[in-house]
């Protein structure tokens, strides 16, 4: 296969964004690998559609919901079932704890126990700030889906949390 | 902590503010497997094409028929404008292209139900190139010294310019970009403003990020109406933001032609809608190669012509159908999905003949990309 060279407004459109998307998949997966992993997998997938994908209304929904679709349907393999039985409440590559990182961590273990349609909608609602009606879109469901999964998201975020002892 | 915040935002926030190790996201990676990925997906929609020839036939002569009709500076009715899909057609967020005919099944979330489009729809494109030529609206004025080359050019409605210190791949090489836009900071973008800017500059980083000067974006409102932005890569991160501040306040606005080494003669501009114009050429007062690359699309399908320097070897693609030729100091090729091929009047080849190099000296050269 001949050299590819990338386009450039690809490159141009992605640079400012690793930092946005990355942290997106953080607190999708709760771990910063795996989250470099889903990045990079839907950057993949922006960059096979890009020249038509460029002309997109709104190119940042756009990767969004190639990330999060990746998320999910990353969710149903046997795979990611035992690292999340593993990984739960192992924390290893924080190097450091910020000021209000007990509290983060509480929050972030919280996370990892709902279901990945919940955290999705928790994540682009409260995260991303989207209204209903946009995190129903990328989520490709109703906004009374999105509506109840987010409400049974923070209610059990907040069991969890008043449940477990600080770290 | 003993229960879920008032703001869930906030704490969502400041989880992702804690320490995280170096990223290994790999930009250039990721283009190379997206390149990868698009082929594979060209060659199951060239079987898909083998299977419904009849059909495309039918409408490579519509369209054929009406990128010959007369009416210059119109584009012909039923067809995309520049950068648009063709009716009927969306890209979904899964990465497949859906045809009108629903040939390509969408990809499905993990509850099986088909990807909604909306955030996928295409817009009409800007019309590069179709009035007035090729214009910026923007060029760089001051650069860093070791930023050696600059690739510029309108794309669905913006402008981009990118400086760096390489004609290609510039992993980890320090960048600077700029872009052109319409719209400005998102209301939930943190902000940090900036002074010596017109009369709304900020650093900015979207929700959810620290604005910090150099690594975030600089934006400021021109009285041209349009929206600015400067960011960096690979900069030095204790000069970034006095580096970026100074390419930004010795930014060039203003309309200005873009010439181009290359001109396609003979054929109207609804022929064919330009989506991307990308010239890369050497930094002011550098010296050193250039090249073009231009995206077209049909009624169908993309193409793109790739101009090189003479000698320089291109393709051979493994993609498409493409021809080649040297003119005027200039190798020229022209890159077609076989859907585009087959709506080019005599198919690349007959593009390719329309295609004309205007020597190597920049004073040579056209923003008028479509001439008699």
């Amino acid at each position: 296969m001949a050299e590819h060279t990338p386009d450039r407004d690809f490159i141009e459109f992605v640079s400012g964004r690793v930092l946005w998307l990355r942290r997106i998949a953080f607190l999708l997966c709760e771990d910063w690998h795996h989250a470099d992993d889903l990045a990079q997998t839907a950057l993949t997938k922006l960059y096979a559609v890009w020249p038509k994908a460029r002309s997109a209304d709104n190119l940042d929904a756009y990767l969004r919901t190639i990330l999060v679709n990746a998320y999910i349907n990353e969710t149903r393999r046997p795979l990611w079932k035992r690292l999340v039985t593993a990984d739960t409440g192992v924390l290893l590559d924080l190097p450091e704890r910020a000021p209000d990182s007990d509290a983060a961590l509480d929050l972030r273990a919280a996370l990892a126990k709902l279901p990945p349609r919940q955290r999705a909608a928790v994540v682009l609602r409260y995260y991303c700030d989207l209204s209903v009606e946009q995190t129903a879109a990328e989520l490709n469901c109703s906004p009374g889906t999105v509506k109840s999964q987010t409400a049974r998201g923070l209610d059990a975020l907040r069991r969890i949390l008043q449940a477990q002892p600080s770290l | 902590m003993t229960g879920m915040p008032e703001d869930p935002g906030s704490q969502l926030t400041a989880l992702t503010e804690l320490a995280a190790p170096d990223t290994t996201i790999d930009l250039y990676k990721a283009c190379d497997d997206g390149y990868r990925l698009r082929l594979r997906r060209r060659r199951a929609n060239r079987a898909l094409t083998g299977t419904a020839a009849v059909g495309v036939l039918g409408v490579a002569a519509t369209v054929l028929t009406i990128a010959h009709s007369p009416g210059p500076g119109t584009h012909g009715a039923g067809r995309p404008a520049a950068g648009q899909l063709p009716a009927g057609q969306q890209v979904t967020p899964g990465g497949q292209q859906v045809a009108p005919g629903g040939q390509t099944s969408p990809p499905t979330t993990a509850g099986g139900a088909p990807h909604s489009p909306s955030t996928a729809s295409s817009t009409p494109g800007p019309g590069i190139a179709q009035t007035g030529g090729v214009r910026v609206p923007a060029r760089f004025g001051w650069l860093p010294q070791a930023m050696a080359f600059i690739g510029e050019g309108p794309s669905a409605g913006t402008y981009t310019a990118a400086a760096g210190t390489t004609r290609g791949k510039a992993a980890g090489q320090p960048r600077v970009f700029l872009a052109v836009g319409d719209t400005g900071p998102a209301a939930t973008s943190a902000k940090i403003p900036v002074a010596g800017l017109g009369t709304a500059a900020y650093w900015v980083a979207g929700k959810g990020q620290s604005v910090v000067p150099g690594q975030a974006d600089l934006m400021w409102h021109d009285p041209s109406g349009k929206w600015l932005t400067v960011s960096g890569d690979s900069l030095d991160p204790a000069t970034a933001a006095a580096t970026l501040e100074h390419v930004a306040r010795t930014i060039v606005v203003g309309q200005a032609p873009l010439p181009l080494p290359i001109q396609i003669r003979g054929l109207t501009p609804s022929a064919l809608g330009v989506n991307q114009v990308v010239l890369t050429h050497p930094a002011p007062g550098r010296t050193g190669p250039s090249d073009l690359n231009i995206g077209l699309n049909t009624a169908s399908d993309g193409l793109n012509v790739f101009v090189e320097p003479t000698g320089t070897a291109q393709g051979p693609w493994t993609w498409g159908t493409s021809a080649c030729k040297d003119s005027d100091g200039w190798n020229i090729c022209v890159v077609a999905d076989p859907r585009a091929a087959a709506e080019l009047p005599g198919g690349v080849d007959g593009l390719l003949a329309h295609i004309q190099g205007l020597g190597t000296d920049p004073a040579h050269w056209s923003a008028d990309l479509f001439a008699n």
